[in-house]
């Protein structure tokens, strides 16, 4: 069957059988039965009959459970590799029955409950993403003993979500191509430098560790310890590129340009991202992490 | 979410609802069979509860082996003290019921509880061999119920809702319903597989094989019923219903004990033959309770039998070689007067006394049949004597101890109950060499005009005598002579008018019309619910089979409850919401996709009156079409002037017509 993003389930994908409960339920049936005969106890001949008529009308309510259920992938999340993942499945049905308990089961997670008491519910599976690039659900079971667990209705669901697992951030350092002046100039561990320090920008209390030459000496003559801040007016088009890793191998790459994203994000910094076939516009922020997380995850994969 | 490892079902942890609803049911089990249960497992319940009760407030550990070894064996030492130490049904049930209540000393996981649900639908089935009235019906309709309930909310675990348990539980039972009867109406009846030694359901009750002082009074007091008859043929005349059971032929000085005894039912002759009938004949159909006894009852005297169970034996009745323990039908037919068949074999057997004891009475009888020209005349004279010698018809006789209790009954007590005049009259013709036995039965009985049926209760009982004066068995009644109403009316009715005392209260009580009134209904509608439901076998249900389906097979049989059940099924699925019916299109919708299917559909963003133009410049000569797109756009637009169907109908029947011209 081809993968689909949503499934309404019917007698084709639906499999029901009693459990072994049921099957206990029969034996007490019969041996109610036996009652009934070896006693010449009429009654008991109903009683028993109406025992295994239950069983026979619970595989109605059971199939009831799972038949015309729509199960729908929602989104995924993104993660780093190494991470949880989250997809998210909407249960819905046409009419508002209370359907019971459903079980999704799969080695992965364990199991997940949920209750379809209206409409629609969302249900979320966490996965485990392993490596770069789309975690898909796997193939799992959806199943409903309700309302009396004594018939088991289910159905292996592959359903068409994935979530994304973008790649590790590895320090790389990055080569420029054209007007390199930060990788020779600056001090690597001056934390300030690409804070800022060419336009005076405003002043700020003074904490343990600034650099002394900082002191608005101004100030101190009032008795204010005071700091000047500065920041840098960066270049407006400071790029992330593929290029500027060469000698790497594809993944490591990612990895890199991952560290650097999450580097300029932490530094306020707008960057652009340029990956073959693939450019993510310059900008700044956590939006821009996102897109460029996104972008780094689905590399290859479109 | 990760930690969300699967637990089997059948592992999980029990929550507080289901745990209720153990304690419920087990509550309402305990309750319905605790007439039939010593009386401290009511004690034993509180102490359970009240170990739930901790197990609901948080305290989740099991208690340790020791405690529960220790209960177990209490409980079993308790059950040896209070007599059920034999391998009988009433041991194994309280045995039984013991295992369910000392089970919640442990239930903590899932199935747990459906184990001793499970154990609670099968102790209703139990109760069903206790009783099975009516009322008995309801209670167990109820702990089915419960029963069910409780097994949702343990299978809900968390997700237990009061609402859906309610419903899925009226649901299930309501849907079941109608396989249930096809099968209680179509299961033949089987014979029994194995029988269950010592079956003590219940004490024996009733007239036993064996008449001492007092047995008889002690019956008189229980208003139980014994057996109700329905007659096919008008009911005979009121002083004749004697309903003969055992005949006692055996007697050792102090008590009179039948020939064909319960301890032997082996050692029956089993080719016997009844008495042939002269005159009209009474039909008749006896139902009878379960007495645990072995013994049927006919009119005087039966002259044919139709008994599965019974045993015709010589002395002019039947009896079942296993106890009574279900109910029992069987049709007789009975004669006033009979002609006897060979009985040379028994009479002998019936003239042996005891060496010792009573020797006044022999010698009084002697004595006595000395002034008598014949047999018949002295029975007559010993009548007499009783009617006019001060004896006292009593409910409350002295106790005659000793070797000479007939004796001192019939010489200086003269207070005595039926079975005392029997016997001592028995004594007294034996003593002359007149053969007499004792008939130990029922007299009487309350005619239900509302059931058309003559009701026996225990209260009925009665002994009198038949001996033998040459050509058959005749019927010799004491009581008749000292108390002369009590064969027209019954012990209650004739104490409660010269000697109430002697009664038990309630039946002192009955006299009220009203309760009266009650109690006749009940009891003719506990003997439709007899006839119709508890005696039913499946030759009932054949003969409607076969009038509808011609003969009876089981293949015929099994396509039938199948296709019940797929009518059930599918009345279910509707009912679920699981299929709908195709559902009728409403017009002016329906004549617009008649179109559609005819000319082809209408384009992407085509109003229906672009189509329609369309449609009619393709195809001039069905002017239908202008008639129908009138008719479409009128009932769209102008909602107030409703058009009927049969207007649509019409004209797409002319389109019809003119797509067939104009296509040939």
């Amino acid at each position: 069957m081809p993968l689909q993003r949503s499934v309404t389930l019917n007698q084709a994908r639906i499999f029901i059988v009693p459990t072994l409960q049921g099957g206990i339920l029969l034996l007490v049936a019969l041996l109610i039965l036996l009652l009934a005969i070896n006693f010449d106890s009429a009654l008991n001949y109903a009683l028993g009959f109406w025992l295994i008529a239950m069983l026979w009308a619970s595989v109605h309510l059971t199939y009831r459970n799972l038949s015309g259920l729509c199960i729908s992938g929602q989104v995924g999340s993104l993660v780093e590799v190494g991470q949880m993942a989250e997809i998210s499945l909407v249960l819905s049905a046409k009419g508002n029955q209370n359907r019971g308990l459903f079980e999704l089961i799969h080695k992965q997670w364990g199991v997940v409950s949920v209750a379809l008491t209206g409409a629609s519910v969302t249900v979320r599976l966490p996965l485990l993403a392993q490596a770069r690039g789309p975690i898909t659900a796997p193939r799992f079971r959806i199943e409903s003993r309700f309302p009396f667990g004594l018939i088991v209705a289910w159905s292996n669901l592959k359903i068409d979500v994935q979530a994304w697992a973008y790649p590790l951030a590895v320090h790389y350092d990055r080569h420029l191509a054209g007007g390199g002046h930060e990788a020779e100039q600056n001090p690597p561990n001056d934390p300030f430098y690409r804070a800022g320090s060419e336009d005076f920008h405003s002043l700020r209390p003074y904490v343990a560790g600034d650099a002394i030459h900082r002191l608005h000496w101004a100030s101190f003559s009032r008795d204010q310890l005071v700091v000047k801040a500065f920041t840098d007016y960066q270049s407006a088009n400071d790029v992330l590129d593929w290029d500027q890793f060469p000698g790497l191998a594809d993944e490591a790459r990612l990895s890199a340009l991952a560290y650097h994203s999450q580097l300029m994000t932490e530094q306020h910094q707008a960057y652009e991202l340029r990956l073959p076939g693939t450019v993510v516009c310059a900008d700044q922020g956590p939006e821009q992490l996102a897109r460029v997380r996104r972008a780094l995850a689905q590399f290859g994969y479109d | 979410m990760t930690d969300s490892t699967y637990i089997p079902p059948h592992l999980r942890a029990l929550h507080q609802a289901g745990l209720k609803y153990l304690l419920l049911v087990q509550l309402m089990t305990l309750l319905a069979f605790l007439p039939y249960l010593p009386g401290w497992f009511f004690a034993l319940f509180l102490v359970v509860g009240l170990w739930r009760w901790r197990v609901l407030h948080g305290q989740m550990r099991k208690p340790p082996a020791m405690v529960l070894w220790a209960a177990v064996l209490m409980g079993l030492g308790a059950l040896m003290a209070s007599g059920l130490n034999r391998y009988s049904l009433d041991s194994a049930v309280a045995l039984c019921l013991l295992g369910y209540l000392l089970k919640s000393l442990e239930v903590l996981r899932r199935r747990d509880g459906i184990f001793q649900i499970y154990l609670g639908y099968f102790l209703a089935g139990v109760l069903l061999l206790y009783r099975f009235d009516p009322i008995a019906a309801l209670i167990v309709i109820l702990l089915l119920f419960f029963n069910t309930l409780a097994l949702q909310a343990v299978t809900a675990g968390g997700h237990y809702n009061a609402r859906y348990g309610l419903t899925q539980s009226s649901i299930i039972l309501l849907a079941a319903l109608p396989i249930m009867v096809a099968g209680y109406l179509f299961f033949p009846r089987l014979p029994p597989l194995w029988q269950i030694p010592n079956d003590q359901r219940g004490a024996q009750t009733g007239m036993t094989d064996e008449i001492s002082p007092g047995s008889v009074e002690r019956l008189a007091q229980s208003v139980a019923p014994v057996f109700r008859v329905a007659f096919d043929t008008p009911l005979p005349a009121r002083n004749q219903w004697y309903w003969r059971g055992n005949t006692l032929s055996v007697f050792d000085g102090r008590s009179w004990q039948a020939e064909y005894r319960s301890a032997n039912p082996f050692a029956w002759p089993s080719q016997a033959k009844l008495p042939s009938g002269l005159g009209p004949a009474s039909r008749y159909s006896v139902l009878m309770e379960n007495s645990g006894q072995r013994w049927l009852y006919f009119l005087d005297w039966p002259s044919a039998i139709e008994a599965g169970k019974g045993v015709i034996l010589p002395d002019a009745r039947a009896a079942s070689r296993t106890p009574i323990t279900s109910l029992l039908r069987y049709r007789a037919s009975s004669h006033r007067t009979v002609t006897w068949p060979d009985q040379s074999g028994l009479i002998a057997s019936n003239l042996l006394l005891p060496e010792q004891g009573n020797e006044p009475l022999r010698q009084w009888a002697q004595t006595q049949r000395a002034q008598y020209a014949s047999d018949g005349d002295f029975i007559d004279g010993l009548m007499h004597h009783i009617r006019t010698e001060g004896f006292f018809y009593t409910l409350q006789p002295p106790a005659y101890p000793g070797d000479q209790s007939l004796a001192d009954f019939w010489l200086t007590g003269r207070r005595g109950f039926c079975s005392h005049y029997a016997s001592a009259m028995g004594y007294i013709l034996r003593s002359v060499g007149v053969p007499t036995r004792l008939v130990g039965g029922y007299l009487g009985g309350t005619y239900n005009p509302a059931g058309d049926y003559v009701q026996v209760r225990q209260m009925e009982a009665h002994v009198w005598l038949e001996v033998w004066l040459g050509q058959g068995w005749q019927r010799i009644d004491p009581t008749a002579a000292v108390a002369p109403d009590r064969i027209e009316m019954n012990l209650d009715t004739l104490f409660r008018r010269s000697q109430p005392g002697d009664l038990p209260l309630l039946s002192r009580m009955g006299s009220l019309s009203l309760l009266n009134g009650l109690s006749l209904y009940w009891d003719s509608m506990l003997y439709q619910w007899q006839v119709l439901i508890l005696d039913y076998d499946n030759s009932v249900a054949k003969a409607w089979f076969e009038s509808a389906f011609g003969r009876f097979s089981p293949l015929k049989l099994a396509i039938a409850i199948l296709s019940l059940m797929a009518l059930v099924g599918l009345a279910l699925a509707w009912g679920l919401g699981m299929v709908t019916w195709p559902t009728r299109q409403r017009e002016p919708y329906r004549s617009l996709a008649r179109i559609e299917r005819w000319y082809g559909a209408r384009a992407d963003a085509e109003t229906v009156q672009t189509y329609f133009q369309r449609l009619a410049a393709q195809h001039p000569s069905h002017s239908g079409l202008w008639m129908l797109a009138d008719l479409i756009e009128r009932s769209l637009y102008r909602r107030a002037e409703p058009i009927a169907a049969r207007e649509f109908r019409a004209a797409r029947h002319r389109l019809v017509k003119q797509r067939r011209r104009h296509s040939l």
